[in-house]
Parts: C-alpha cells; sequence; structure tokens
C-alpha cells in the first residue's frame, strides 16, 4: 500500500540582493513545487522621500530630484516635470520653438538609450551575456553626447522651466548625425543576436501573456500595454510640445506575451532614431541666439495658486507630475505617477501558474527602474 | 465629449457635485470636480460603466493643514557630521541646513483636510477628470474604489502609507514603500505637514 505524498506550499524570497531584479526588488513567491502560486512584490529598498524631499524645494531645485527618479531615463523625468510646472506657472513659460525641438532631440536619444539598457540587460536575464556588451556600446555614445550638451552622462539635469539650460555646443549635430547612422545599422545585428535567438524565442514567447482589458485595468501603460495590441501612445495621442509636427510609428504586439513586450521597445528604438533626424534638420534650420532656449522667467518661480498635472510617454510608460502650489516658491505637494511602481502592480497575477524560472523572464520584460518604483 | 458635457451628466446625477473653477472663474484645464465623501464610491462607479472611464492614473491625497515645518525633515549636515567646517568666518550660526525660503502662502487656502484626488481617463473617448474629494483630519478614512480599478489597489496602499488614510473595502491595506516595522509606533504617516521626524536607524 502506497502512502499519499505529502506537499506543502514553499515560500521562496526573490531577495532584494539578486542580479536579476533590476534593482533591489524583494518578491515573496510561494510555490507549490516550482509552479507559482502566488507573488508578493515588497518594495521600499530604494525609497528616498522625494514626494516628501520637493516640500521643501523650489521648483528648480526639484528638477535635480526629478533626474533620480527612473535614472536610466532621467531627461525623460526632467521633461515630464517641467511640463507640469509650465502648466501650473501659465503662458508666460512656453518654450521657445528652438528649446522645444531641443528637448525632444534629447528625449528620443534618451529613449533610445533606456531601451538598449532594456535590451542588453533582458538578455543577460535570460542568459545571453554578450548582447549585452554591444548595447552599452552604443549607450556609450548617447552618453558621450549628453556629456557633450549638459556635462552629465547619468543625471543630467538639463531641462529647465520654461526651456534647456544651454545651446547645443558647436559639433553637436553632425555627432548626433552620425551616432544615428551607426544605429541604423546595428538593427539587423541586434536581431541577429538576440531577437532570432531560439533559445530566446522559447523563453519568452507565450511567457507571461497579459491580455488588453486586464492591462487597462491595472494601469499598465507604455510598451507593456502596447504590447497586448493596443495602440495608445501619449505622443500620439495626447501630443505634448511638437511630437504633433513629427512623424512616426508606434509599434504594436500582438499576443501580449514576454517576446512582444521586447520587441515592442526594440522598435521603438528604431522610431527614435527617426524621430532625432527630423529634430536636427529642424535644428539646423532654426536660428539661434539669447532667448532661444529659455522662456523668460522670473528668477524666483512663484505658481499662482492651483494644482497641474503634466505627463509624458517614457520609456517606460505613462509618467507623470501633479503639483499643487499654494503660491509660494516651493510646492504644496508634488505627488509622482510612476509608470514603474504602477506596471509592478501586474507581477503578483502575471506571475500565477508560471515556472520559477519564468518569473525572471517576465520580471524582467516588465523592465521596471527600482529609483522609479519608489520614489 | 469635452469637459463641461460631462460635467453636466455629473451633476445630473450627483446635484451637490461642483465644477473647480480657476481663480479667475474660466474653465480650468482639465476638469476639475470636487464630491462629498460619502458618495465617492457611487460617483466612481457611475464615471466608471456608465461615462466609460476605464484608466486610473492615480489615487493621491493632500494634506490642506498648513505648512510643512522644519521639524519634519532630518537636518544633519553632512559635512559636519564628518567633522569638516565648511561654515564661513562671518556666519552668525551653525544651524540646520538652509533650504529654499517660503514666502507668504495664497490666502484662505488651509484648513484642515485630507483632499483626496483620483485622475481619470477615458480611452475610448479621450476624456481626462480630476475627482477630488475632502475627508477629516481626524481619523481619516474613504471607500476604496479597488474593486472598479484593480490599480487602485497599490495607489491607495501608498496613500494609506504616506497619509494613514484608512480605505475601507480595501483587499489588502498594508504598507508598501515604507518598512512594515512602523506600525509598530504611533503616528508614523510621513507626508503629514505635522509629521515629526525622530532621528532612526536610516539617518
Amino acid at each position: 500500500m502506497t502512502e499519499a505524498l505529502k506537499t506543502e506550499e514553499m515560500t521562496l524570497n526573490l531577495g532584494p540582493q539578486h542580479p536579476s531584479t533590476h534593482g533591489v526588488l524583494r518578491v515573496i513567491l510561494k510555490l507549490d513545487g516550482e509552479v507559482i502560486t502566488s507573488a508578493d512584490p515588497d518594495m521600499g529598498y530604494l525609497h528616498r522621500g522625494i514626494e516628501k524631499l520637493a516640500e521643501a524645494r523650489d521648483y528648480t531645485q526639484i528638477i535635480v530630484l526629478t533626474d533620480r527618479m527612473d535614472y536610466v531615463s532621467s531627461m525623460l523625468n526632467n521633461f515630464a516635470y517641467c511640463l507640469a510646472v509650465e502648466k501650473l506657472s501659465g503662458p508666460q513659460a512656453k518654450p521657445p520653438e528652438r528649446a522645444e525641438y531641443i528637448r525632444v532631440l534629447v528625449a528620443e536619444l534618451q529613449r533610445i538609450a533606456s531601451h538598449l539598457l532594456f535590451f542588453g540587460t533582458y538578455g543577460i536575464d535570460i542568459g545571453a551575456l554578450t548582447p549585452f556588451l554591444y548595447a552599452f556600446r552604443e549607450r556609450e555614445m548617447i552618453l558621450d553626447l549628453f556629456e557633450m550638451v549638459c556635462g552629465a552622462r547619468l543625471t543630467v539635469s538639463y531641462f529647465r522651466i520654461g526651456g534647456v539650460y544651454n545651446d547645443l555646443p558647436p559639433g553637436f549635430l553632425e555627432k548626433v548625425q552620425d551616432f544615428c547612422g551607426w544605429m541604423k545599422g546595428r538593427f539587423p545585428e541586434y536581431q541577429d543576436l538576440l531577437s532570432d535567438n531560439v533559445i530566446f524565442k522559447d523563453r519568452t514567447k507565450n511567457i507571461g501573456i497579459l491580455n488588453k482589458e486586464k492591462a487597462i485595468a491595472f494601469g499598465v501603460s507604455g510598451p507593456n500595454l502596447r504590447a497586448t495590441g493596443f495602440k495608445y501612445d501619449i505622443r500620439k495621442n495626447e501630443p505634448y510640445s511638437v511630437y504633433d509636427k513629427l512623424e512616426f510609428d508606434v509599434p504594436v504586439g500582438t499576443t501580449g506575451d514576454c517576446w512582444d513586450r521586447y520587441h515592442v521597445r526594440f522598435e521603438e528604438m528604431r522610431q527614435s532614431v527617426k524621430i532625432t533626424e527630423q529634430c536636427i534638420e529642424k535644428l539646423r534650420a532654426l536660428p539661434t541666439g539669447p532667448g532661444t532656449t529659455l522662456a523668460k522667467m522670473p528668477k524666483i518661480l512663484k505658481p499662482p495658486a492651483g494644482d497641474a498635472y503634466g505627463h509624458v510617454e517614457s520609456s517606460r510608460g505613462d509618467l507623470g507630475f501633479y503639483l499643487v502650489s499654494d503660491g509660494t516658491e516651493i510646492p504644496h505637494r508634488m505627488k509622482t505617477r510612476r509608470p514603474s511602481f504602477v506596471n509592478l502592480g501586474i507581477l503578483p497575477e502575471l506571475l500565477k501558474g508560471w515556472k520559477v524560472a519564468d518569473v525572471i523572464a517576465i520580471l524582467g520584460s516588465i523592465d521596471i527602474v527600482l529609483g522609479e518604483v519608489d520614489c | 465629449m469635452n469637459a463641461s458635457q460631462i460635467a453636466e451628466k455629473i451633476r445630473e446625477r450627483f446635484p451637490r457635485a461642483e465644477e473647480i473653477r480657476r481663480a479667475d472663474n474660466l474653465p480650468a484645464e482639465t476638469l476639475s470636480v470636487r464630491v462629498a465623501a460619502a458618495e465617492i464610491l457611487d460617483v466612481c462607479r457611475f464615471l466608471r460603466f456608465e461615462l466609460k472611464f476605464d484608466y486610473l492614473s492615480f489615487v493621491t491625497a493632500v494634506d490642506w493643514k498648513g505648512q510643512v515645518g522644519d521639524e519634519s525633515f532630518t537636518h544633519d549636515d553632512p559635512w559636519a557630521l564628518a567633522g569638516v567646517k565648511t561654515q564661513p568666518a562671518g556666519e552668525a550660526e551653525a544651524g540646520p541646513m538652509p533650504i529654499a525660503k517660503r514666502g507668504q502662502a495664497a490666502p484662505g487656502l488651509y484648513h484642515d483636510v485630507f483632499e483626496m484626488v483620483y485622475h481619470l481617463y477615458s480611452y475610448e473617448t479621450g476624456a481626462k477628470l480630476f475627482l477630488k474629494t475632502e475627508i477629516s483630519r481626524e481619523n481619516p478614512q474613504v471607500d476604496s474604489v479597488a474593486t472598479l480599478w484593480p490599480t487602485a489597489n497599490w495607489h491607495e496602499r501608498e496613500t494609506y502609507d504616506f497619509f494613514g488614510i484608512k480605505f475601507l473595502g480595501h483587499p489588502d491595506l498594508r504598507r508598501i514603500l515604507l518598512p512594515w516595522e512602523w506600525d509598530k509606533e504611533e503616528g508614523k504617516w510621513p507626508l503629514r505637514k505635522d509629521y515629526i521626524h525622530k532621528r532612526d536607524i536610516y539617518d
């Protein structure tokens, strides 16, 4: 007579120190054998209290704080914040046209840099260690361009309320043009390295399928939402800055699995190169001089009492800042609507029923940055 | 559907709802509607199912008590802690690190409430809406909308974490970003304006 095999649910800690959690994220997994029954993310290891700090700094000082939220795409964080403050301050803060095109140029370069980092690190998560080195070779070029324009590689603080800090240095547009040409040649290379790789496809196709209704209900935005087949991009549907004057496509996926989320980001890099080239053309034609990169703003900015919400299509999704002003130089409340935080909310739903090895593939495909999750 | 039509529809169903206008009485850039805290769940159900606001962007709270005091922040000067003298000879006192000076606020703004703010968007109609409601600062609580929009689950946890507002009917209300150990002490709601920071192991 055989005895029944006694099974017990096991709790596994995907601890804060882990090379593939993209930062300090702890996920408390409950397993039945190797199948996940529940997942509970425990965040806050990188919480720095940015929303509280913003209540003690004036509007320009907060730009420095916003850089450090999603430290992989700091130009886009600056962009969202400056849009919100400009909405709060009124029409006097509208950036001049040259400043708008510079903003879009560096924002799209930042998007390429962020997606390159995703490309490289997602490969590493799956086990492919080589594409990372190629991706970072291109990322180095972008970071060098950022250093040329504002002096910093990662936490740039380049945007100001009403424009950008300074105009582009001489020789910059030629270098960006060279970079765009080089980058276009890299896409077939990356396709060979990772997208067409059989092992990569096995580990990501039909894994972690997210459908459109669940994605909308959970507030998922950005490439994760577009991978489900829903074509929504804030740059197209609620255009801000000069995106309505630029031509680009919005890639969408079909099934909402990990491979689609990867592929949407891959194609977005192509579109960002297209936007960058259009901006270069425009910037060559626009006049330079004093007053073309920063609107005339008072030295101490005191927006009228009220509230405003400014959001952009960041590389991770819908990044927004909700600012409440009480008429002083310091905001009364700054709420950061962070896409990585909201997108991570789908993880408990998405992981049910998959195996432990798939946890890394699914978590990597959501593309979170812990600086933004924790704020 | 534009902003005034939405405001009309809401006022039809909930006569006590009011549209918040700017100081110069022009319509705000994004429609803002204030409702009573008791009807917030009904209003949200109406917005979700009948006006098709399917995307909840964020849920947050604003503390309108007053200006935040200095005791809310740690003022350790990292240079002084390391024993490095940085005050120039003329400085009178080596006080806490000065942060930006705060001027006089607009009159009549501060009152003893928490203002809940919900930002809604409709993918179908493209309409945007700020839904606001005021709750008292003593024993703050409001209905949870997590059953209507699953994304509200984490947003409400974050608001509870920072302000101490209880969400009635929330499936799993506990702290999300701050340490779970903070629940053992009283009054650890950092984003409140009267929060007093006590030195802890993180300082």
